[in-house]
């Protein structure tokens, strides 16, 4: 059942994936580009990854299209092809070649449950037998984040926190020079 | 799994279809703006009910708790950009 649920899940993003590059206009375009960020992030949820999903409909979903949004504002929305016409052939070399540099590097990398890789040797055996006992939390990259790591998370929030408060007074203060 | 949730369960995801066509098709903007609202508030639904029918109502429910407030803050914030840019039909 959950793996139909995937594949139905699958096939939404894919057709949300091409919907946002034929859409005429760009704002539909960041419209179903929040869509595809929804999909992902009920996908990454199913596999059971709760911190990835909760990122991903944060950024993907919330952030990234007010930042379209606001860069939309700032532009016009609909997309000008330049009127040379070896574009697509540049699009299409660039994509074949960094689809050509991912798998070449993917060669080196270890095989997919691999106990002896590097990530799976050192850490990750104590972090799995021992996150239930002494946390009492039963996702593992959830007790990670917020329990063996809690400091380094607090920082990062206050980071991000600090950030996003500068981000909007820099933009008040160019909204009052213009008012 | 009864046959409550596997209808539900259908019933759900053949709105996401009919929402994603409104998103990308729809003429206005505001169109556009209800059919991610609605996907939006279709996956809350989905995942409290993989929650329920997976047993891991826990998780699940936070992560739609999480993705309620994320739905409420993302349409107010896209709203007001609509309502700075005069939202004009098109």
């Amino acid at each position: 059942m959950i793996e139909i649920l995937n594949i139905v899940l699958l096939v939404l993003i894919l057709a949300s994936a091409v919907a946002a590059v034929t859409v005429p206009d760009l704002v539909s375009a960041a419209f179903v580009l929040g869509a595809f960020s929804f999909f992902c992030a009920i996908l990454w949820a199913l596999l059971g990854a709760a911190d990835v999903s909760f990122t991903e409909a944060v950024v993907g979903a919330g952030v990234s299209t007010l930042f379209f949004f606001l860069a939309l504002a700032q532009t016009q929305a609909s997309a000008k092809n330049p009127s040379f016409s070896y574009r697509p052939l540049l699009a299409a070399f660039l994509c074949a070649a960094g689809a050509g540099l991912f798998c070449l590097m993917s060669a080196g990398l270890p095989m997919f449950g691999d106990p002896n890789s590097p990530p799976n040797s050192y850490l990750s055996g104590d972090y799995l037998r021992n996150t239930l006992k002494q946390t009492l939390t039963p996702n593992a990259v959830t007790a990670i984040i917020v329990d063996y790591r809690a400091f380094d998370t607090l920082i990062e929030t206050a980071v991000i926190f600090s950030a996003a408060v500068a981000c909007l007074l820099i933009m008040r203060m160019n909204h009052d020079k213009t008012a | 799994m009864t046959f409550l949730h596997l209808a539900a369960l259908a019933a759900i995801l053949a709105l996401f279809p009919v929402f994603l066509y409104r998103a990308a098709k729809g003429p206005t903007i505001f169109d556009r703006l209800i059919g991610l609202n609605g996907i939006a508030s279709k996956s809350i639904l989905l995942l409290v009910l993989i929650g329920a029918v997976t047993g891991h109502t826990g998780m699940f429910i936070d992560l739609s708790l999480g993705y309620g407030l994320l739905n409420l803050v993302g349409a107010l914030a896209i709203g007001k950009y609509l309502e700075s840019k005069g939202a004009r039909a098109r």
